[in-house]
């Protein structure tokens, strides 16, 4: 029994009136955990009752505290029938099962004797399923973990989630420990026959709290496996809800197992000798700890500290927890050497150290069709386990064809329609070095045998790809790193089977590149990119038969149509990357929906020229036909090259053919006797497996008009899928404006490309139009998915943030990428547009500043790792919240969007709730999924379902960039 | 065919002129033609679905906000909505936000579903659309009652309730008072009156008539009287004051006293020619002084205070060719002497004199043109 939950009812406002005659309520609350319930007092004919109930005290075992959500449910106390609910408040307990020390890093803050009682108190949203939220209620909740030293043998307390897509800042990783995996199956509640005699409030709310409850028991095991695997932090953390339908629902969670520990300003070999010191004491009282801080350490680590942000840690606190963690790392170090390779050498982090990434091998994909039969026995989930064992199998042998250890970026989605569903793992394969995780001074001791877990297996697996690719012995594993390494291959072009031009690096002239560059990851810090990046977007329809319960027919023919699918997708994807004159993909992500007629495919990532990549060619266009043919074609090259020199302008680009085409005679007879290898033949126009080329049959063919109608954004706007916008400093932006979702669903026939590119075009281009008054503005993280939930209904999820752009530095910026990215022709504050709505930014920033919210503290909510401006003091906890929203009166509440906005909204404002309660001022990483939006317009009925997660976090002002 | 088309934000920003466009009544189509037209010209790259899609998207968020603004303190204490203080503020004067010509037409309306109903003739006549007028009457209606039962000052009440500015919860104030006590203002003798007249008039007749209030020289006693009334609103006039006051008509004994040194002092201001007209009409000003006085305790006679005092006193005065310079003048003499004068009668007549008087002399003073 390691642990003690109490709870205190503290008083309600704004009550729903649920006494019609009386315009009152009599409202009492009901507090639930695990099989135990209490009660409070009726607070008689008041819509703002104030209970101050005793502390409610809960016992429960660590699985119960950590699948167990605590559940607050608020009543209308009825005299003679039963009584009506107002509405529930979930209270997920994990971010109280974290030792505090461990989350804040400040050792007085558990000076409690028991250990880690931890609080969290607030005004929370009651919710209901049926009405939204309803009023609030100031609660308290408590957690007492009683100190168990063999508590981590036994539960996955204290392990920590993150769903930061890079590592948390202020914390430096100790080992990676790999990849996590973990799925659980359970009937849908929604699917039982008691769902049609049950009232719709009560059928909600049993789903929602299974599907809380499956949450959390997922995160349980995902810690249980990390502790396995000696780690106390999962960062990257993923979990999708699978609405299987009749088979059931899939809870599936990946994530990234670390050891980490807070930066401190102790280098390594002072933290054994506190080690040494303290090993006799285990879990020593804070005052003892604090002799073991030196004063040496500063000089010794000064290099570092430029980045590393010291935030007035104690440095006590860190030999304590070292002190566990190397006893960890010890024993991870001997699970190295009995397994050769993680089963699976994938990260699902997108944002890694500088010179972690060594190469850049592409990106891997592997989708597979499944025909999905009812889940007999909830226990065993092997079947789905195996599905995804096949992709992950597939996905590393990918990976290794490219020369490549590690898969980074690493996601898995899927989507259903009916009996089939489409699974899609893909990542970027890449070499890494793990040795770069560490600190200057340590990893010079590395080398000389005292190294992590992972560091060996990476160099067994080193050996492994030695035999496989000769060429890679070249590589300069034992040399300086380079900041074009990233872009050169990991592979010889011999060895792998698909055919890939290379050339010689721009920028060291020593190495070999590809042509281009897919990756799922962010831009490795240090490469150089030439000008900014840009939003790039490829869709593709398929239409297919459409599903008359023939499952294996129906598998067998999106099975087959998938490899078009994704051919038709990338041919999409060059041809616009071209005209854009970039020639590498960063943050691409590839999604496919399956609907009852189509299949549809959008790839959405980041465009961005690296200098170190060969310039990208203009398209050309060949046609054949008629003399009148031919004239068009003439006239659409003419359009597509205004295209691309408008393009290079807008993006900041130098025509850099011309730059590279003089160059190159020098470079060939400078560096001849380094190239091991012909120089590609890349500058021959009009070679026949140029992907470049655009092929008309019938120049009327609008898959040209289809590129050329993607529209660049205003002036005042830059876009990108990724965190950072590639040549874009970070400290350039100002501060957080919005996050948003965007929901559109439209009826009708987007089964051409036309329609379609038309959709997105319009979809964005109302983003912007959205966003007008933040600009000058970066629009990041943007996320598209695409769901087709009818046979006649697209729905398009938009979701992303928009930063302010100082405006104060145009110039100055423009000077620094002189420096670091090469010329810029894309001035900003020359644009009319831009001037002209200047001032009223102005004012919307200075009210932002000005703003003290009466009640509520401003909790910013960003679906980035780091706001804007602001630098993240402590990490307080993942946060997983599940919601049914339905309505059986529709029309009378103002429409279906409405019930959609207003519910979004309601799930912001209980995600603010929760990170205030918890001490927190905002949510990173936040991400947003809509499951289910369905309207029945006929029975005036909706219902939706939203799954929300973000980690709460600390913020104070300046600026966290390294 | 657009099914669901939403845009929502981790924080919610403020279109003023969309917002404004919407408190105004005008339509979806209108706003977004309006707003179309005018971006059309330095931002050409939006389309009018572009630009429609965000007027719905802003008006779907006003009318979810609206529930809000009806109790405005829920805005403050809300998590859905994260705003800065002073958008909060600004939505909610600009949906409390009244319009005077709409404002005069409803003022001697009940507030009942049918002259709700009414409203498009008032639309009609003002030219402000029929949303707009709509929820005028729904915010006074609102805000009326919220406060008639409340005690103390019905201003600061409606600014603690709505959180609305001074100047704009004077108005409310004015506006319920008038309501409350149905004050008579739509006869077409007053239709002259501006509103803003009228609002002046009904404040001062809250503050020196209204039951919680406590009038200044009042004596200990009246004192302790008043401040057992203290949880009455000011927006009830004081009954024992109207009750009273018929007993004011014991100075028409005096009006030979009035008239000599009113007129003496007046004199010594006011040129001849106009003075003549003065002295020859104060007959009439003191009589229906005193009258009007006698019927206060009648709740009718409240009623037609306003008629009242425009037929007996203000046309006659100005028939006979007052000026309302030469006016003010006068009735601030007529205070100030008459003061002295009833001091010499019972304290009790006196006081009420005086306070009845300060009533009597502002409207008078506000109403005269």
């Amino acid at each position: 029994m390691p642990g003690k939950v109490k709870v205190k009812i503290i008083a309600g406002r704004n009550l729903p009136v649920m006494d019609r005659s009386g315009d009152t309520t009599d409202a009492f609350v009901e507090v639930k955990f695990g099989s135990t319930t209490f009660k409070t007092e009726v607070f008689r004919k008041s819509l703002n009752p104030f209970w101050n109930s005793e502390w409610f005290k809960f016992e429960a075992d660590d699985e119960e505290l950590q699948d167990e959500p605590l559940q607050i449910r608020i009543m209308d106390h009825d005299t003679y029938s039963a009584h009506d609910a107002i509405g529930k408040v979930f209270v997920d307990l994990n971010p109280l099962l974290v030792p505090q020390s461990s989350i804040s890093g400040v050792m007085e803050q558990s000076s409690n004797a028991t250990g880690n009682a931890t609080m969290l108190s607030g005004w929370f949203p009651v919710f209901d399923t049926m009405h939204g939220v309803r009023g609030e209620i100031s609660i308290r909740v408590k957690v007492e973990l009683f100190s168990d030293v063999s508590r981590y043998r036994q539960s996955s307390c204290g392990v920590r989630f993150f769903n930061s897509l890079s590592i948390p800042s202020g914390y430096k990783v100790y080992t990676i420990c790999g990849f996590v995996e973990e799925l659980v199956v359970n009937d849908d509640p929604e699917y039982q026959w008691i769902d049609k005699i049950r009232t719709q409030r009560s059928s909600n709310e049993a789903r929602q709290t299974l599907f809380i409850k499956l949450s959390g028991e997922v995160r349980r095991r995902i810690g249980l496996k990390a502790l396995e695997l000696g780690g106390n932090a999962v960062i990257g953390y993923k979990q999708t809800f699978d609405l299987e339908g009749e088979s059931g629902v899939v809870v599936r969670g990946i994530g990234t197992v670390m050891n980490l520990n807070r930066k401190q300003h102790f280098t390594d070999s002072l933290l054994t000798s506190a080690h040494s010191e303290q090993s006799s004491e285990k879990y020593g009282s804070p005052t003892n700890l604090k002799l073991v801080k030196l004063p040496v350490v500063k000089k010794k680590s000064s290099e570092s500290d430029l980045s590393m942000i010291p935030k007035g840690i104690s440095g006590s606190y860190e030999a304590h927890v070292s002190h566990i963690s190397r006893q960890i790392s010890g024993s991870q170090y001997m699970y190295g050497l009995q397994h050769e390779m993680p089963e699976y050498p994938f990260l699902t982090l997108s944002i890694y150290p500088r010179s972690f990434v060594v190469h850049i091998g592409g990106i891997v994909s592997a989708r597979s069709v499944k025909l999905l039969d009812r889940i007999t026995n909830p226990d065993e989930p092997e079947t789905r386990d195996a599905w995804w064992a096949e992709l992950r199998m597939e996905i590393r042998s990918h990976a290794r064809t490219l020369g490549c250890t590690f898969v980074l970026g690493y996601t898995e989605q899927t989507s259903i329609c009916d009996e089939v569903c489409i699974l899609s793992a893909s990542g970027t394969a890449a070499v890494v070095d793990f040795q770069q995780l560490e600190p200057q001074e340590v990893r010079t001791r590395n080398s000389s045998g005292s190294c992590f877990g992972m560091t060996s297996s990476f160099e067994k697996d080193k050996s492994f790809k030695d035999q496989r690719v000769k060429d890679s012995s070249t590589l300069p594993e034992a040399q300086e790193y380079l900041p074009c390494s990233p872009c050169h291959v990991p592979y010889a072009r011999t060895t792998i089977p698909c055919p890939v031009k290379l050339a010689r690096c721009n920028v060291c002239r020593k190495y070999k590149v590809p042509d281009v560059l897919l990756a799922t990851i962010e831009v490795p810090k240090g490469v150089s990119v030439e000008g900014k990046g840009s939003l790039i977007q490829a869709r593709v329809c398929r239409s297919k038969r459409e599903y008359r319960g023939g499952g294996d027919s129906q598998a067998k023919e999106v099975s087959d149509a998938l490899p078009f699918l994704e051919y038709e997708l990338h041919r999409q994807l060059l041809a616009k990357l071209r005209v854009r004159g970039m020639n590498a993909i960063f943050g691409l992500n590839v999604a496919v929906s399956i609907g009852d007629k189509q299949l549809i495919g959008v790839a959405t990532g980041t465009a961005l020229y690296l200098s170190s990549l060969p310039p990208s060619r203009p398209p050309t266009l060949s046609g054949t036909g008629s003399k009148e043919d031919q004239l068009k074609v003439a006239q659409l090259s003419k359009k597509l090259m205004e295209y691309l020199i408008e393009s290079r302008e807008f993006y900041g680009i130098e025509d850099s053919t011309v730059k590279n085409l003089q160059e190159n005679g020098e470079d060939d007879s400078d560096h001849s006797d380094l190239s091991d290898d012909e120089i590609p033949d890349l500058f021959i126009p009009g070679d026949a497996k140029d992907t470049c080329v655009l092929e008309i049959d019938d120049p009327s063919e609008l898959d040209i008009a289809s590129i050329l109608a993607d529209g660049r954004p205003p002036r005042t706007f830059y876009s990108c899928t990724t965190e950072k916008l590639p040549g874009l400093n970070w400290s350039r932006l100002e501060s957080n404006y919005l996050s948003f979702t965007r929901v559109w669903q439209g009826r009708g026939a987007y089964s051409s490309q036309k329609q379609l590119d038309g959709c997105f075009n319009t979809l964005l281009q109302g983003l912007y139009f959205q966003l007008r008054k933040a600009s000058p503005c970066l629009i990041s993280g943007l996320k598209f998915s695409v769901d087709l939930p009818d046979e006649e209904i697209i729905q398009v999820t938009i979701s992303g943030t928009a930063s302010k752009l100082k405006e104060a530095s145009f110039g100055q910026e423009a000077n620094e990428n002189k420096n670091i990215d090469g010329p810029l022709m894309f001035k900003l504050d020359e644009d009319p547009h831009f001037r002209e709505k200047k001032p009223q930014a102005k004012m919307e920033s200075h009210s932002k500043i000005e703003a003290a919210h009466s009640d509520h503290p401003v909790i910013e909510i960003t679906p980035l790792s780091q706001v804007p401006g602001s630098r993240i003091d402590k990490y307080l906890g993942n946060l997983n919240f599940f919601f049914i929203r339905e309505s059986t009166s529709i029309r009378e509440c103002g429409g279906f969007s409405t019930l959609v906005a207003s519910f979004i909204s309601e799930v912001f404002a209980i995600a603010r709730a929760h990170v205030a309660a918890l001490g927190g001022n905002a949510m990173v990483s936040f991400t947003m999924s809509q499951y289910v939006l369905e309207h029945n317009s006929h029975k005036n009925q909706g219902q939706c379902l939203i799954n929300a997660s973000g980690d709460a976090v600390f913020l104070s002002d300046g600026s966290n960039e390294e | 065919m657009t099914e669901l088309d939403v845009f929502v934000g981790s924080t919610f920003v403020m279109d003023e002129e969309i917002f404004q466009l919407w408190v105004d009544g005008h339509s979806v189509e209108t706003a977004t033609h309006i707003l179309f037209r005018r971006l059309k010209d330095f931002s050409p790259d939006y389309s009018k679905e572009v630009v429609l899609s965000y007027v719905l998207g802003q008006y779907r968020t006003y009318e979810m906000l609206e529930k809000l603004l009806w109790t405005p303190k829920k805005l403050v204490t809300q998590w859905a909505y994260q705003m800065t203080e002073q958008t909060k503020q600004c939505l909610i004067h600009k949906y409390y936000d009244l319009n005077l010509p709409v404002v005069r037409e409803i003022l001697n309306k009940k507030y009942s579903s049918r002259s709700r109903k009414d409203l498009d003739e008032i639309s009609e006549k003002t030219n402000v659309n029929l949303k707009s007028c709509r929820r005028q009457f729904d915010n006074l209606r609102r805000i009326q009652k919220c406060v008639e039962e409340l005690p103390g000052n019905t201003s600061d009440n409606i600014k603690n309730h709505f959180l609305l500015s001074d100047i704009l919860a004077n108005i409310y104030a004015a506006i319920t008072f008038i309501s409350v006590n149905r004050l008579e203002v739509s006869k077409r003798r007053l239709q002259c009156v501006s509103s803003q007249v009228l609002f002046n008039c009904a404040q001062g007749l809250m503050k020196h008539w209204g039951a919680g209030e406590m009038s200044k020289d009042a004596s200990e006693k009246n004192r302790m009287e008043i401040l057992e009334k203290e949880a009455d609103s000011d927006i009830d006039l004081d009954r024992d004051f109207l009750a009273d006051v018929c007993e004011i008509k014991l100075i028409t004994e005096r009006e030979k006293e009035f008239r000599t040194s009113v007129c003496a002092k007046v004199h010594k201001i006011i040129p001849e020619k106009p003075y003549q007209e003065i002295e020859s009409s104060f007959k009439i000003f003191f009589k229906s002084s005193v009258s009007i006085s006698s019927g206060l305790h009648r709740s009718r006679e409240i009623k037609s205070f306003f008629v009242d005092l425009t037929e007996k006193i203000i046309e006659p005065l100005k028939q006979a060719k007052w000026s309302k310079k030469d006016f003010l003048i006068f009735i601030e003499t007529y205070d100030d002497i008459g003061a002295h004068i009833v001091s010499r009668l019972d304290s009790r007549i006196c006081e009420t004199w005086k306070r009845y008087n300060k009533g009597i002399m502002l409207c008078l003073g506000f109403m005269y043109l």
